[in-house]
């Protein structure tokens, strides 16, 4: 025989707690890709390369 | 895009990943993560919940940084690029890393208006308070379109979260 057990579902303190603790995940993991991954620190490359064109091309 | 904002990239991924650069050349994040567990206890209604979160990539937390007025229409022109269903919920929490949360929640709500009501997305905003589990007070914003099929009880749902809890 097998037991199936239901998950318990998540209190409204619970899901606060992920919200901030996904908010704080994601702070951190941003930094350290934009630090370590070249393609993620390259899309920001470009747009700054952009940025600047334009600011010229205002000028 | 709207007028005034800065170009944006749409990186993707799971968390649905957006990216600016300002004319001061300081970069941002902005992401989506799906968090379908905030509506868990009323899953029948079908919300699609993403949480939103703002990183400014490449300076260290708490950086100050030149005050910028084209970053709240950008980060609303993204909001806008997202929210392309009637479906979807985006909560926001104010940051509560040190003690200026009630400034930027003031903050979120002025780009809030400045911005996004400018797009025409018929959107209600949604405040809430809740207090964490370590007694800190939260605040916490819910977007809903004004079209989504059960928004009163996407509002009810989002409104009475741990209102059960002592």
């Amino acid at each position: 025989m097998t037991m199936e057990t239901q998950a318990k579902p998540m209190t409204g303190k619970e899901k606060l707690r992920r919200l901030i603790d996904t908010k704080k995940q994601a702070q951190q993991e941003a930094r350290d890709r934009y630090t370590n991954d070249a393609e993620y620190r390259a899309v920001f490359e470009k747009l700054r390369e952009q940025m600047q064109q334009e600011q010229h091309g205002a000028k | 895009m709207e007028q005034n904002s800065y170009r944006f990239t749409y990186i993707g991924g799971y968390s649905n990943v957006y990216a600016f650069t300002t004319s001061q050349l300081v970069d941002y994040e902005v992401r989506f993560a799906p968090s379908d567990y905030l509506f868990e206890h009323v899953s029948e209604l079908g919300i699609a919940t993403f949480e939103m979160i703002v990183v400014m990539t490449g300076t260290a937390e708490h950086t100050k940084t030149p005050a910028d007025s084209t970053i709240a229409p950008t980060i609303a022109a993204i909001f806008t690029h997202f929210f392309d269903t009637h479906e979807k919920v985006i909560v926001y929490v104010c940051d509560t890393s040190d003690n200026r949360q009630r400034a930027r929640a003031c903050k979120f709500t002025a780009w809030f208006y400045r911005g996004l009501l400018n797009s025409n997305l018929p959107l209600a905003k949604v405040d809430r308070q809740m207090i964490a589990d370590d007694g800190e007070q939260i605040l916490l914003s819910m977007f809903i379109h004004l079209q989504h099929p059960n928004r009163l009880s996407a509002i009810d749902a989002f409104m009475s979260m741990g209102s059960d809890e002592k």
